[in-house]
């Protein structure tokens, strides 16, 4: 028993001066090298990623002369700012203006009362697929994977 | 006078007609409080987006209407709650009826399917 503490004691010390040698020796190269330019980098890349960010940015969609109008019954539209869960998308992914996202979320909620838009979508995980409870025929037809774009010809079910 | 839209869904297990007979009810219950139907659409056919008193489909129509009060919305939808063949409504203020064509329909006529949907439709039911 009076054997154990001794070894802990001493890998201690060694620990301990192992990390101080280490450490003086291995810090003055990481500040030196790496660290210049990796203060660099997270100076700049915040801004790239920013440009980046800003540059695919478009307005608004509801805002602007050519605007669509923000309508319950136009589900076509209103399907687009859904996710694939049925759930309404965030305005930082869609960029809706704040104003229009209330309207929005208060069309897309009105479709949800008349049974025009989902309250919620089921996973199919045996299939990887969304199951639109809404419109199971228009599935076969188009690709269910992209509920937004192929909505326009499902609509009238052209089998 | 305030502009209203009112939209209902009527069962799929009814007779055509049914759908005429509703929409002359509704029509009779806006004249009685000297309203106006400014509009009137069938959508047809649709199928729900989630099932509503186990029912998958339904017969949509939808009405602009101009109306002088609550009092006529509260008939109207008390005509509807009272129904059996209705299996939805909604009521909406807005601040205009658009004499255009909702996007529903729409859509319908872009594939020239108005007429063939409605057709088709209930046989896969």
């Amino acid at each position: 028993m009076a054997m154990e503490p001794l070894p802990a004691r001493k890998k201690m010390m060694g620990k301990k001066g192992m990390k101080g040698k280490n450490g003086k020796f291995a810090r003055k190269p990481r500040e030196e090298g790496p660290s210049g330019p990796f203060r660099g980098n997270s100076k700049y890349t915040p801004k790239l990623l920013g440009k980046a960010y800003f540059q695919r940015r478009r307005g608004c969609p509801f805002s602007g002369p050519k605007a669509p109008k923000i309508d319950y019954k136009d589900v076509r539209l209103l399907g687009k700012y859904l996710s694939d869960y049925g759930k309404i998308l965030p305005r930082h992914l869609s960029g809706v203006c704040a104003a229009k996202q209330r309207e929005l979320a208060q069309a897309i909620k009105r479709a949800r009362m008349l049974a025009l838009l989902p309250y919620a979508v089921k996973y199919d995980a045996s299939q990887s697929t969304f199951e639109r409870a809404e419109r199971p025929s228009r599935n076969r037809d188009g690709a269910p994977r992209e509920p937004r774009e192929p909505r326009e010809p499902r609509e009238p079910r052209a089998e | 006078m305030a502009f209203y839209e009112l939209t209902y869904i009527i069962r799929p297990d009814v007779p055509t007609t049914t759908v005429d007979a509703v929409a002359a009810k509704m029509a009779d219950v806006v004249k009685k409080h000297k309203g106006k139907v400014l509009k009137s659409e069938q959508w047809g056919l649709r199928t729900l987006a989630y099932s509503i008193k186990k029912h998958r489909k339904g017969y949509y129509t939808m009405m602009g209407l101009s109306l002088a009060g609550a009092e006529a919305v509260n008939d109207l939808e008390y005509a509807l709650k009272v129904s059996d063949d209705v299996i939805r409504f909604m009521t909406v203020k807005v601040d205009e009826v658009s004499k255009e064509p909702s996007a529903i329909l729409k859509a319908k006529s872009r594939m020239g399917e108005a007429d063939g949907s409605d057709a088709v439709a209930p046989m896969m039911v």
